[in-house]
Parts: C-alpha cells; structure tokens; sequence
C-alpha cells in the first residue's frame, strides 16, 4: 500500500506573526509542520506498520525552506517525499492543490492524507482541491479512519460523528483527536538523512502559472483592544447607561 | 577548541530539549512527589533513542558521541532532574559493559538496555565504604563454577527498579585495591535482597536502597573485565558518570534560572516587576555566569572523553572532576537564589524551586563527594 502524505509548513502555533506595509513580516518566526499534517503523518505510519507492508510518501509544496520541515517527517518515519520547490509560498489553495495534484498522479497512490487545513490561512481547501483534481472523493476533519477492501470508513466530527464510507483512493483530512503523533527518533533523524527527496518545479510540472483566482492583496493587523472602563458603586449607574447608548451603541 | 555541533547533534539536541519541555517538564513535580520511578520517562528516552546515545548502531546505539550525550543529559535534567540522573547512571553503567564486557556479555544486554526495557543500576558503595577503594567488604568467594557474594551495598540508585546490576566486589579484602572484581548480576537472582528504601531530603522520584546479598551464586560469565581490575572499571566509569552528574546539576541551575527569570518579571513590588531592582538582576547575571562556565567545563570534558574513546589514558580525570566539582557547587547556589528571589513562593512547595534546591545538595555529595573531587584535580596537578 502505498499512501501520501501533504503537508504543510507553516510559522509554528505560538509563533507572532507581525504585519508591516500591507505584508506579513515572517523575519525571525519559527516554522515547523501543521500540527494537523502531524495528524496525518502519524496515521499514515500507523496504517503501514500495522499492514507490515507498504510505503509513505511525503509531498509539499513551497519554498526550499520547506526541506526542513520533510525532514521531520521522514524524520518521524515516512520513506521518501516529493517536494515542488517554487520560489515563494503558493498562497491560492486552488494552485497549490492543482501543483499536488499532478505530482500525485505520477505516484498513484491508494490513500491520500492531509490535515483537513493549515495553521496558517487556516483555508481548508488545499486537500479538496488536490480531490477535485484527481477526480476521487474526500472526507474533512476526520477523527477516526478504518481501511477496509478498498474502502475507508471516515468518522467525522461535528456535532454528532458522522461516519462516512468511501471508496479508494481518496483524500482524507486528518482532525485533533484521530491520534498522538510520535516524536522523531534519533535514528530517525540520522536516518532521515539519506531518505530520497524527489524535488520538481512548476515548470517541469508544466504549471508555471496555476488556475489562480484569488490572490491576497493586502494585510492588517486587528485594531488593538481598548483597555476596559471600570465604574463602581450605585452612583456610576446614570453614567454606564449612558455610555452603554451613546458609546457602546447597544441599548 | 571546536565545541560546535554538527547539524546532525544540534537536530538532536532540538529534539531532546522539545521532549524536555513538552513530556518532562510538566510531570516533574508530580513524579518527585510520588517518589516513584518513571518508566513513562524512561521508555520515552528509549524509544527516542537517547539511552543509545553512546552506543554503537550494532547494539541498537545511536552512536553520538559524548558532547551530543551530555547536552541532552542536560536537557533532560532541566525538564525533569529525576530522569536526568536515570539516564546519566543508566549510560555510566551500561557503558562499562561495551568497553570492558565480552562479546556475549554485550549481544545477551546492550540491545535491551538501550530500549529502555532494561533498567541498570551502579553497585559501588558500602555502608562503611564510599571514597577509600581499599574499604570494600562486598565479598566474591571464588567456587566451582563462579562465585559467591556476601555484603551489604548502600545509596544505591534505581535499586528498586533495576533489571541489572553492575557490582564491585573483593575477591579477598586483603588484597586491597588488587582485590576488587566488577561483576554483571540480574537483578532476581537468587540470593539478592533489595533491602531498606532511604528517605532522603530530596530527590525523591529516584529511590535509593540498600542491597543485601546472601550466598549470591553467580556463574563465571558474570565476571566483567578481569579478576582483580575492577578498580580500573569504577574509575573509567565514574570519569563519564562525572560529567553526566555535571551535565545533570547545569540541567537543574537552567531550571532554576529560568523559573526565576519568570517570576522576577511577574512579581511586582513598588509598582515595578523586581526584575527592574538591580539586586535582582545581578543575582540572576551571576547565576547565568556560573550556569554557562559549569557548561563549558562539562562540555570540555566530554569533548576529552570523546576524544579518548577506548584510550584510558587519555580519560579526562581531572576535566571531568572539575566540570562536576563546579557545576554542582554551582548547582546549590544558584538553586538557593532562585527560591531567594522568589521569596516565600520560591521556599513553598507550590513552586519547583525549593525541589531543585533540595535535589542540589545531592550533587555535590554522590559520583564522588567534591571533597574527592577537589583531591583528584590536586593529584593530577602534582603529577610529575
């Protein structure tokens, strides 16, 4: 069995990220993988340890920063990857899952993963997008996953679990909850070394240029909280009420 | 002298100070608390690789070298100071069985006890013997086939919990030093007793007992090196052990720092974190200042000890004497200043730091007292 693995390397969660002149000023942040991708990396190698048999398949899109973060996930125990090196991060979605999407037809593989977003944009399209594309089905925040004679039977959450059955192959996005990814072991990182990481680009794909119809045109940081007010004893009543209308506008 | 790390050893530090941080830091207090062994901890370490750090890939080892051990003793230890210990008297002993073990000796334990399945722990200490080598009693009676043991070992870490001993013993007292033997013994062999736990002023998540051994038969493929060397294999052993407990007290004092550096900029008093008074921040400029020479010093040693590899005259005896006379001097005052900064917080067991102070005191006393320590440095400066 043969499955892939999408991930994503995005500024780590606790990372601040800072706006100056209408773009993100990522100096200094600190990337690592989407922790939802980490989700999908574990079951991946959960589902081939338990076969015996079988492969994971790494495959990202972005920058030649991004090797570090296939690193860590060959690293944590996947056998090779595929990276699409491009020069700046591919912020459409659509693009990036249409980038994907040809590099996985080489490979065919019988199960495709991701984490159902990124903790960046926090879209959640890529991994539709890639599905779209190949033609195949796909099942979001999924937090349980049974492989059975070319089906896969998907609970997914909200408000009540779902479980949903599709054929294979197919694009599953892995949510918090579908199990504990293992950290990488020494071994792991020395081995991770000599693991084959196959890179392409978008030209020798054939799509310099992808089927992109949104683009972000500017950024803003939130304007900062106020400090709050604070009024005590009966007497400052006449005073809230009147700041509640004229201020607040909510009575 | 090049310390710096290849990309290789620094991945692998990150790694070990992210387990640190995220897997032993938060548990600390609570497996110190329980006095309990953390096999969670300890299977962690194995199942990262990091018991096989000095080990080669043939036995299951990782193969990294002492410099890259030592960080991670370090990180470790400043997650969880218990752990940090296991694993620095872990490695010491499991260390004496590749350098001086047979080859079957070596295929029959190395693999399972850089797993973490097997728990080793160091039998060198007496109720009446510590420092002087010529006061060891345990008796090893040469019989058909092997031998008999007979005494008593005291302080000895992870007793309880140990799957393997690696024992001193005296062939006949009155041979003195020519009479110590080192020895490898399971643990449930018959006539082992791990006797009275110890309680103690801290350190707790580590339990240290006695062990009593009553007409112990051991057969002959137990012995580890030769009859009569055993002496040789403490002290090789200790000069690494040294620079774990080093490596381990640096752990403790980064702890303690880092606990301090929060609180002095949280806590306010005349409406400015105490961080902002001078007094402060000279104590925590000191503190850091000692911290980062008591890493030097262990770094060097290790940087030594690795160089050395099977050499044992080059062994850095007085390096690694050093690194853990000043790191664990070191350990006791910055650990007292931190609960000094701290004030009644730092002194209530609310907060980690008084549990690091009272762990501190014992770094000064085991691996050799400093005292011991001080006396090796002197040795090898009046050398010829």
């Amino acid at each position: 069995m043969k499955i892939a693995v999408l991930i994503k390397y995005c500024p780590d969660s606790e990372a601040v990220i800072k706006v100056s002149d209408g773009k993100l000023d990522t100096s200094g942040v600190k990337y690592s993988v989407s922790p939802y991708d980490e989700y999908a990396c574990e079951e991946a190698l959960k589902i081939i340890e338990a076969k015996g048999e079988g492969e994971v398949v790494v495959f990202n899109v972005g920058p030649q920063k991004n090797a570090k973060g296939i690193k860590d996930e060959l690293a944590r125990g996947a056998d090779r990857a595929v990276h699409i090196v491009t020069d700046a991060e591919v912020t459409c979605p659509r693009y990036a899952g249409e980038l994907l999407a040809a590099a996985l037809k080489e490979e065919n593989p019988d199960l495709i993963l991701c984490g159902w977003k990124g903790i960046d944009y926090d879209l959640g399209v890529t991994g539709i997008k890639v599905a779209e594309y190949l033609g195949i089905p796909h099942v979001m925040i999924v937090t349980k996953l049974e492989l059975s004679d070319g089906k896969a039977n998907c609970t997914r959450q909200s408000d009540i679990d779902e479980v949903i059955e599709v054929a294979l192959p197919a694009v599953i996005g892995t949510q918090k909850g579908l199990n504990e990814p293992r950290y990488p072991s020494l071994k792991g990182i020395m081995k991770a070394k000599k693991k084959p990481v196959k890179t392409t680009t978008p030209a020798e794909i054939g799509l310099e240029r992808g089927d992109v119809r949104a683009e972000y045109t500017d950024f803003a940081q939130p304007p900062s909280k106020q400090a709050g007010k604070k009024f005590e004893g009966p007497e400052s009543a006449a005073e809230v009420v009147k700041l509640l209308r004229e201020e607040a506008k909510v009575i | 002298m090049d310390f710096s790390l290849s990309e290789n050893e620094l991945e692998i530090v990150e790694l070990v100070k992210e387990i640190a941080d995220n897997e032993l830091a938060p548990r600390m207090v609570e497996i110190d608390e329980a006095s309990r062994f953390s096999w969670d901890n300890f299977k962690l370490l194995g199942n990262a690789g990091i018991l096989g750090m000095l080990f080669p890939e043939k036995y299951g080892g990782t193969d990294l070298g002492y410099l890259a051990y030592s960080l991670s003793v370090e990180e470790v230890s400043r997650g969880d100071f218990n752990t940090g210990l296991t694993l620095s008297v872990h490695s010491m002993s499991a260390l004496a069985i590749l350098k001086f073990g047979t080859d079957k000796q070596k295929e029959t334990y190395l693999q399972r006890l850089m797993t973490g399945d097997y728990l080793m722990a160091f039998v060198l200490s007496e109720p009446d013997f510590g420092s002087d080598a010529a006061g060891l009693q345990c008796r090893a009676e040469k019989v058909d086939g092997g031998y008999k043991l007979n005494g008593t070992k005291a302080w000895i870490s992870n007793a309880e919990d140990a799957h393997l001993f690696v024992v001193w013993a005296t062939l006949d007292p009155k041979l003195g030093k020519k009479g110590i033997t080192t020895f490898i013994i399971e643990k449930d062999t018959e006539g082992i007793e791990v006797a009275k736990k110890e309680p103690k002023m801290g350190g707790e998540g580590t339990a240290t007992n006695q062990i009593i051994f009553t007409d112990c038969f051991i057969p002959d493929d137990c012995l580890l090196g030769e009859e009569g060397r055993g002496l040789r294999v403490a002290l090789n052993s200790l000069s690494g052990g040294r620079i774990g407990v080093a490596a381990n007290a640096t752990g403790v004092s980064q702890r303690a720092l880092d606990e301090a550096l929060a609180y002095s900029q949280e806590r306010v008093q005349f409406d400015v974190p105490i961080c902002e008074f001078q007094g402060i921040q000279w104590k925590l400029a000191d503190m850091d200042t000692m911290i980062e020479a008591g890493r030097l010093l262990y770094q060097k040693a290790a940087y030594l000890k690795q160089y050395a590899g099977n050499d044992l005259d080059l062994d850095p005896i007085k390096e690694a004497s050093q690194a853990k006379c000043f790191a664990t001097d070191s350990c006791l005052h910055v650990c007292s200043e931190a609960v000094q900064i701290m004030g009644a917080y730092g002194y209530s067991r609310e907060y980690p730091v008084e549990r690091l102070m009272r762990y501190s005191k014992v770094t000064q006393i085991f691996e050799g007292s400093n005292e011991i320590q001080r006396n090796l440095i002197a040795r090898e400066l009046l050398k010829d």
